[in-house]
């Protein structure tokens, strides 16, 4: 009986003393963007179409158990010329079949810098694209202000990796298997 | 001592209710334009494909006048003469798009508005529907005809509804295109007309290779000559071949009966008789940007 009102106290305190979880605000302030090159140009893709969250259980920012969850629509990706878009959604990241990419992980480190609302960290997890999982570790920067949490992150995958076939941009030129990711998006505190 | 206990499984349950992040997947984008053939047109006929808005397309084709069967002197035709067009369009909007061509036979200048009008997106039988309306301008003035450039009888009128639709999972395209020209040869004395129903397949063995044919049998009206140094009757129209799909270029390789490239003079009719060997090779490029 007494070990029953313990566990019942504690749960009560945990759920004051839970942590914190924001969600990706939507708009189009977000940004996703890859861009791919060949030995003649470089072309991008974007979309402002991120979704997922920030979550964890202690009760200093970043703390205790926490995992992070993003997700693209990659039918929303668009590169500026409609052909080519099409070509990507239906032969190189085969669309119909994972429509989405996404990367699931935890925070591994956090450095709060000088400016005390601005962290540098960095996560580990799993990157999904054309239905491979992929480990990965992915450097980021956090600044909060004005209850607005902005995320920006700069890294690559290689198609190989996630047994995509290189496409080819003109003629018969193909792109570099190097894609890269630059991340901008802003989250809001789930209430 | 009940009462603690029920207390007790609502705060476990709420615990790991909240233990948990409570964010909820996103819903997908809406449905997208349901694109079937991979190129706005084919190698005679439009498809319900359009551009992107603001996206460009250049188009480039020939059609060599000598046979296949005049054989290594002509080089199987290549030497020429030679039906050239050439051809540029934008997207208005991701449905609607502009067409302005030239080809010289007849130094006939073209203008097509081709608008996609609905899609249903069924998996096992996928049907897209556009309406294309065009004006064709020849202005070439032959001898022996008195008429200004801009003469009223120079310009000619088409409509085409197109309808699409893929099989075996995206492999064979199906594209039906009833036609209709007004004033089908220009030196006629009283406005011809000319009905065709435009039929192609296409067959897609990956992203790179296909193979197609496209027939486009005359049903009613005008089906003679469409220049004054021509002799004959106009046939219906036959054209098989193979495309190459690379990196934003699609080139179209054929054999065919019809020599002739703008909308305006390809519906009146083939220039010679299929049954009478007379094939002639030609191919066409498109490039998107």
């Amino acid at each position: 009986m007494k070990l029953l009102k313990f566990i019942l106290v504690f749960l009560i305190i945990s759920c004051f003393t839970y942590g914190d979880e924001w969600h990706v605000k939507k708009g189009s302030d977000n940004l996703v963007k890859f861009t791919s090159s060949t030995i003649v140009l470089d072309f991008d893709g974007t979309t402002n179409n991120i979704d997922g969250y920030i979550y964890w259980e202690g009760k200093e920012l970043f703390t205790g158990k926490n995992e992070i969850y993003f997700e693209v629509p990659l039918n929303t990706v668009k590169t500026g010329i409609g052909k080519r878009d099409r070509d990507m959604r239906e032969d190189v990241l085969e669309t119909n079949l994972w429509p989405i990419t996404y990367f699931k992980g935890n925070i591994v480190n956090v450095k709060q810098n000088k400016n005390q609302n601005k962290y540098t960290i960095k996560v580990k997890g799993k990157m999904f694209i054309h239905g491979v999982e992929k480990e990965l570790e992915i450097p980021g920067d956090i600044k909060i202000e004005n209850e607005i949490m902005s995320v920006t992150s700069n890294f690559s995958v290689f198609l190989k990796d996630y047994n995509i076939e290189a496409p080819s941009l003109l003629a018969f030129i193909k792109v570099a298997q190097e894609i890269k990711l630059n991340l901008n998006f802003k989250l809001e505190q789930s209430r | 001592m009940n009462r603690i206990k029920v207390t007790f499984i609502i705060f476990v349950c709420n615990f790991l209710i909240i233990a948990q992040p409570k964010w909820k997947k996103t819903e997908l984008p809406a449905e997208l334009n349901l694109g079937l053939f991979h190129a706005t047109q084919t190698a005679n006929f439009p498809t319900t494909e359009s551009l992107q808005k603001g996206n460009l397309m250049y188009e480039i084709s020939h059609r060599f006048l000598p046979s296949i069967k005049d054989g290594f002197d002509e080089f199987y035709g290549l030497d020429g003469p030679t039906r050239i067009r050439f051809a540029l369009g934008y997207g208005l909007t991701d449905e609607l798009m502009v067409t302005l061509g030239r080809s010289n036979n007849t130094d006939n200048l073209d203008l097509q508005l081709k608008q996609k009008l609905f899609q249903v997106n069924n998996k096992n039988l996928p049907l897209v529907v556009s309406v294309l309306g065009g004006i064709s301008w020849n202005t070439e003035v032959p001898n022996g005809i008195v008429r200004s450039r801009g003469d009223g009888d120079n310009f000619q009128f088409y409509g085409q509804l197109i309808l699409n639709t893929m099989f075996f999972d995206k492999k064979l395209g199906i594209g039906l295109v009833p036609s209709y020209l007004q004033n089908s040869f220009i030196y006629a004395l009283e406005k011809q007309h000319t009905f065709t129903l435009g039929t192609y397949a296409q067959y897609y063995f990956n992203r790179m290779w296909s193979m197609w044919v496209e027939y486009n049998p005359i049903i009613t009206g005008y089906r003679g000559r469409i220049r004054l140094d021509e002799t004959g009757k106009s046939y219906n129209s036959v054209a098989f071949g193979a495309d190459i799909e690379t990196g934003g270029h699609i080139f179209h390789i054929m054999v065919t009966n019809n020599a002739r490239l703008n909308p305006s003079q390809y519906l009146v009719g083939a220039d010679r008789s299929a049954s009478d060997d007379m094939w002639r090779l030609g191919f066409g490029i498109l490039r998107y940007f």
